[in-house]
């Protein structure tokens, strides 16, 4: 009898201790938001800690809680997070912004900011968190890529960074020795596969969309684009092979390690080069084209959800934030690019950032399209199928802008 | 109303607490991706409106839906294979008497306790063509001269995935093999030995035959969490080339959390929902067919 009361007892407790943990919950009276912060690097959660001690110091009223998300899983927790309406008060997530604008989910900041606080930005990054004509995303961070080239291997070959294509396919054959060495990493996979096709494309000529909200990727530059990155797999075969499978990070440790002689990537590269390899001697340029050169800026951004009950003391924290004082050293404990004129003065003539600060200046940056990612998933896939030959490059073109002009972006 | 002995009562209230947990996570989901499947959903998984089986001939329509379902179906298959064979007779080998046999045992069970990311992750990099201790092994052993870059291309990373599985999956498959032969009584092996059997003997007419129950039991679970298994393929090649080492599961979590298209994860859910439930109902008619 005395077992039968004992396990019942327990039972109880059991059913019991739901109802608390549903039951429970905190009564201050302090306004609480809710932060979701990218990882950038192992100096991104100890900034974030030491910025919201100081700026609760200053607002006794607010408490910030701060939830750091690697960046593989950024997109899948708010995905989720949305779907429960759970969404934090403040976002820092890339291009993806413009999809939960275009979805009324985000807060326009534009009447929050006054002129003098619309001031301190770079105009163009300032501009890139708009669509629809109102604000939705503020910079948080830049990065520019360029082309990152290992200056003791083109030095050994007696060649000079190329500045066009047909440059850089002589360069390319001159460094080229595998398989000790490749001349070239091109990673064209899930993680950042966007750029480099990017960098090809723009590089020809030719756009992710025209100015009808049209996806033409498979124009006749797009064509080319796609045909020129065949040609250095299939033709030139100066490729660091696994490029269908191996990321940009893969890539950049191959480039660490020697055997990769060339590869577009971002500003931060160096830094990690330097801790793993001291012995590396980078150089970079701006990305050759087919007629010009250029580079690709990408702004990661903070926002403000809809549904936050404390907008106003969310965009507080955002302003104190810009303050130079923590802005720069976010920026340098990261080596990413500011995003106020303040800081990016600041660190015009510092020996890392300086040169990168003004290839920024130049640089152009994705479509801000609703869309984005799941059309960038297709193209990779029809530029991998096309590359590895299984399909004509004008058809797997073709077919991708098809589904995508059809279903994806109708969505 | 049905009359409960006090003791079946007890028992009920006992098995509440966990009877509303796994309601709570397992069945009201199973529930809710049966209802979006025949749905239209928007990019966060909301319903917007019926649209009967749109989401179905949506996926059918898939062009890599042939080259997944092939995936999956060697993979799975391929699996299960290997790893039943090579763990029968692991299991048959431990069972004997010798020097280092609790050594051995503990070895093979020590993989268990990693995660399967983090020997997926390791594996990897034992795959890595540049520092990889494999090409490093294979060029030391000079059976190659250079480096192979494993997971360049399906036709290598592919299978390569498939030995990653294998490995991880011997320790369970093993040890239940292994607890089936200890449970065989002695006496049988004896009056074999004293009628003058020979070893091999025995193990056909003995061994296996009272084997058959735990075989079916490791087959379905196996095939059941391998069918399944996300891990080592989304860290090794997440699918890449082009969904060419994708597998079902893998593609179903691209297509919901990659793509946010819910409408067609639902649909697929649906579809290896019912495609595991009748693999499951089979194999439990058949065990219980023979276990009479």
């Amino acid at each position: 009898m005395k077992k039968k009361a004992i396990v019942l007892l327990v039972s109880l407790v059991f059913l019991l201790s739901f109802v608390f943990v549903y039951g429970g919950g905190s009564k201050e009276k302090k306004v609480s938001i809710k932060f979701m912060a990218a990882l950038y690097s192992d100096a991104t959660a100890p900034f974030w800690n030491e910025t919201v001690e100081a700026f609760e110091k200053e607002n006794p009223g607010v408490k910030v809680e701060v939830d750091i998300v690697n960046w593989d899983s950024v997109y899948q927790k708010t995905t989720t997070l949305i779907s429960a309406k759970q969404e934090p008060d403040i976002l820092n997530t890339d291009t993806i912004w413009v999809q939960y604008a275009d979805k009324d989910l985000l807060e326009p900041l534009d009447s929050y900011m006054d002129k003098n606080f619309k001031d301190i930005f770079i105009p163009a990054l300032l501009k890139s968190g708009v669509y629809k004509g109102k604000t939705y995303g503020l910079p948080l961070l830049a990065t520019v890529r360029g082309l990152f080239y290992n200056k003791d291997v083109l030095g050994k070959a007696g060649v000079e960074p190329p500045k066009t294509w047909s440059d850089f396919v002589k360069v390319s054959l001159a460094i080229n020795d595998p398989p000790k060495l490749y001349a070239f990493g091109m990673p064209i996979t899930n993680f950042e596969g966007q750029a480099y096709i990017s960098y090809f494309l723009w590089a020809a000529g030719g756009s992710w969309i025209d100015e009808n909200g049209k996806c033409v990727i498979n124009s006749e530059a797009g064509l080319r684009a796609l045909n020129f990155a065949k040609d250095l797999v299939k033709k030139y075969k100066v490729v660091y092979p696994g490029w269908s499978t191996v990321n940009r990070d893969d890539t950049q440790k191959a480039m660490i390690a020697g055997k990769v002689g060339m590869m577009m990537t971002a500003n931060f590269f160096p830094s990690i080069a330097k801790s793993e390899n001291p012995d590396l001697k980078l150089g970079v340029v701006s990305i050759p084209g087919d007629k010009k050169q250029y580079n690709l800026g990408v702004v990661d951004s903070l926002m403000i959800f809809k549904r936050s009950q404390h907008k106003q003391a969310a965009f507080d924290f955002i302003k104190f934030y810009y303050n130079k004082k923590w802005h720069e050293k976010f920026i340098l404990a990261e080596g990413m690019l500011p995003v106020t004129k303040a800081v990016s003065n600041d660190l015009e003539s510092n020996p890392g950032l300086g040169k990168f600060i003004k290839m920024l200046s130049s640089a152009r940056f994705f479509p801000a399209e609703p869309s984005w990612e799941p059309m960038v998933l297709e193209v990779i896939k029809a530029w991998q199928v096309a590359i590895l030959g299984q399909k004509d490059p004008k058809k797997a073109l073709d077919d991708a802008a098809e589904k995508i002009n059809s279903e994806i972006l109708k969505k | 109303m049905i009359r409960l002995r006090k003791e079946e009562k007890i028992a009920y209230i006992c098995i509440l607490p966990s009877f509303i947990l796994i309601s709570a996570v397992i069945f009201f989901p199973v529930v809710k991706t049966f209802i979006n499947a025949f749905y239209s959903l928007d990019l966060y998984g909301n319903i917007q409106h019926f649209s009967g089986f749109d989401n179905f001939k949506r996926l059918f329509r898939e062009d890599v839906f042939l080259r997944i379902t092939i995936n999956t179906l060697y993979w799975t298959v391929g699996m299960v294979f290997i790893t039943v064979a090579v763990s029968l007779v692991l299991a048959l080998a431990l069972n004997h008497e010798f020097i280092g046999r609790k050594f051995s045992r503990i070895i093979l069970i020590l993989p268990w306790a990693a995660s399967v990311m983090i020997s997926a992750l390791l594996w990897k990099w034992l795959f890595n063509s540049d520092y990889g201790m494999l090409n490093r092994l294979l060029r030391e052993l000079h059976i190659i001269s250079e480096n192979i870059n494993w997971l360049a291309t399906p036709k290598t990373s592919f299978p390569a995935m498939i030995f990653v599985g294998v490995v991880i999956s011997i320790p369970f498959t093993t040890i239940t093999f292994l607890a089936g032969l200890q449970s065989i009584p002695n006496e049988l092996y004896e009056a074999a030995r004293v009628d003058g059997a020979n070893k091999l003997k025995v193990i056909y007419k003995i061994t296996l035959p009272l084997l058959k129950n735990v075989f079916f039991i490791v087959t379905t679970l196996n095939v059941i969490y391998i069918f399944n298994s996300f891990p080592i393929i989304w860290v090794i090649t997440r699918g890449n080339p082009a969904s060419q080492t994708d597998i079902v599961i893998t593609y179903l979590y691209k297509k919901a959390f990659l793509y946010q298209d819910f409408g067609i994860a639902s649909a697929l859910s649906i579809l290896i929902f019912f495609l595991l439930l009748t693999f499951s109902i089979l194999y439990a008619k058949l065990i219980y067919k023979r276990g009479e």
